[in-house]
């Protein structure tokens, strides 16, 4: 091995803001480092409405902590009979993230939400030990966070309309993707608003 | 199933994962980069109270994660902590003793002293001897007068005129060495901080930005979010705004979100069908 873990399984996800919109894209590769073992895992789950969380790093840490935080999100909604808001649900995964500060899960993760009534656009980013991050404009985690950092600067600005919102999303992560050999195979797209949430599925180097 | 109830019932810290970790760690594998503030952080005492400050950047190794940091966390009315190194250490250790002074103040109906905070956060951060990489500085007001202390990973403490922590510690503290004095006025204060600051939000690579300011008194605080921006991000000099349609879409689904209708209200207009002209 020798590797960092957290290339062991390869993956990106990257989140953005606009005006009352939020968009999140993940990339679609599992992979046992070299090896590409399957071409439909996306890293994308939702918590609601108008939540959203992507978690990018050991694929079997991917799966325990978006199941251990789907069990604490519905026991939650029970016992207070009410729907989760995106900084309740962030919280509750760097709270979730941060017990295990000593034996921490290898995962990173980004947080979108929408307040409906308000409009107001929340994402959030993690890093493994639930580090708590800002309401942020632009957020990325994964193998090929460092190039789609740069592009995402790029192409983001304030005040972005859905359509606008989903081209810019999607070309920081085609082409943040395509100089990384661990993520890739295609990406799926998640752009919400206050009234619905498209979801589109990119075409992308296949390699 | 009782193994999972268990689960949410208990609070601290979760060993779970440590012995699968140790295995991969023993196989060559290297442990992810974590966030930390490699920051600058200072605080001093003047005239009639405190002033803080405290840069906004975020590394995970050189990549800057989050330029807009807030350094600076309350723990109470009166009290306020800066953090420097392990970003999560921070943020947790400071909201785990902001909710234990809020009890304690509720339990013995006084305002909380500063000297409580640096006593109980030291001697939680010895019990951890040293892994929970929190360097603070507690700041804060009581009814003792003013006082700044430094805490360090182990459980040391040192209660001091003046503080400066992090990467960017030594520069800034060369600036307020020179010019400290014992009761200074708050422009004085103000612009000495803002100097110590500046000095390393320049020269270390892992401080930047903007620099935060707290000024701390008995009757008042004053917020400065920012005090001031030392380096603003440099203009784009294109709009690189993407026309609608560049990138391929294999499929789309809508899926509408449903929502219920709570109030609803018509109001008539009276007579309008005159007075319209569509010309």
């Amino acid at each position: 091995m020798g590797d960092d873990i957290m290339n062991y399984n390869g993956g990106v996800a990257v989140a953005m803001k606009g005006k009352e919109c939020v968009a999140i894209a993940c990339d679609k590769r599992y992979g046992v480092q070299n090896k590409t073992i399957a071409t439909n895992f996306t890293k994308i789950y939702q918590y609601g409405d108008y939540c959203f969380v992507a978690f990018c790093g050991l694929a079997t840490d991917v799966q325990t902590v978006a199941q251990r935080l789907k069990f604490r999100t519905n026991l939650y909604e029970l016992r207070e009979q009410r729907k989760l808001k995106p900084n309740v649900l962030y919280n509750m995964l760097t709270n979730l993230l941060y017990e295990r500060r000593f034996g921490p899960y290898f995962i990173f993760t980004l947080v979108i939400g929408l307040d409906p009534k308000t409009g107001e656009t929340f994402v959030y980013d993690s890093d493994n030990i639930g580090a708590v991050s800002d309401n942020v404009n632009l957020a990325t985690v994964g193998t090929a966070s460092d190039y789609i950092f740069g592009l995402g600067e790029l192409f983001f600005k304030p005040n972005m309309n859905p359509d606008e919102l989903f081209e810019a999303t999607s070309q920081s992560l085609l082409n943040g993707v395509d100089r990384d050999s661990a993520s890739g195979w295609g990406a799926v797209v998640y752009v919400v608003e206050k009234d619905k949430v498209t979801v589109r599925e990119l075409k992308g180097r296949q390699d | 199933m009782s193994a999972i109830a268990l689960e949410q019932a208990t609070g601290g810290f979760n060993f779970d994962n440590c012995r699968r970790n140790e295995l991969l760690l023993s196989n060559g594998v290297l442990p992810g980069k974590i966030h930390k503030t490699g920051t600058t952080i200072a605080a001093l005492t003047y005239k009639d109270g405190v002033v803080i400050a405290a840069d906004t950047r975020c590394t995970a190794g050189t990549m800057i994660f989050d330029d807009n940091v807030l350094k600076i966390h309350r723990l109470s009315d009166n009290i306020y902590a800066l953090g420097a190194g392990t970003s999560a250490d921070c943020d947790f250790q400071t909201r785990m003793l902001e909710s234990q002074l809020e009890l304690l103040k509720l339990n013995q109906d006084r305002q909380v002293r500063v000297a409580t905070a640096v006593r109980k956060i030291q001697q939680h951060l010895f019990r951890y001897q040293g892994y929970l990489g929190a360097y603070l500085i507690i700041v804060g007001v009581d009814v003792t007068g003013s006082h700044i202390a430094t805490v360090h990973p182990h459980g040391s403490i040192a209660y001091l005129p003046f503080i400066a922590s992090g990467s960017g510690g030594y520069t800034s503290l060369s600036v307020i060495e020179d010019r400290f004095k014992p009761n200074m006025t708050e422009d004085e204060a103000k612009k000495l901080v803002r100097d110590a600051l500046y000095a390393s939000t320049t020269t270390d690579l892992y401080s930047g930005s903007k620099i935060n300011m707290f000024v701390l008194t008995k009757e008042k605080l004053d917020k400065f979010l920012p005090y001031e921006i030392v380096a603003a991000r440099t203009e784009k000099q294109n709009d690189y705004t993407l026309a609608k349609g560049t990138t391929e879409v294999l499929s789309t689904t809508v899926k509408k979100i449903e929502f219920d209708i709570v109030n609803e209200k018509v109001k008539t207009t009276s007579g309008g069908h005159e007075a319209m002209e569509l010309a």
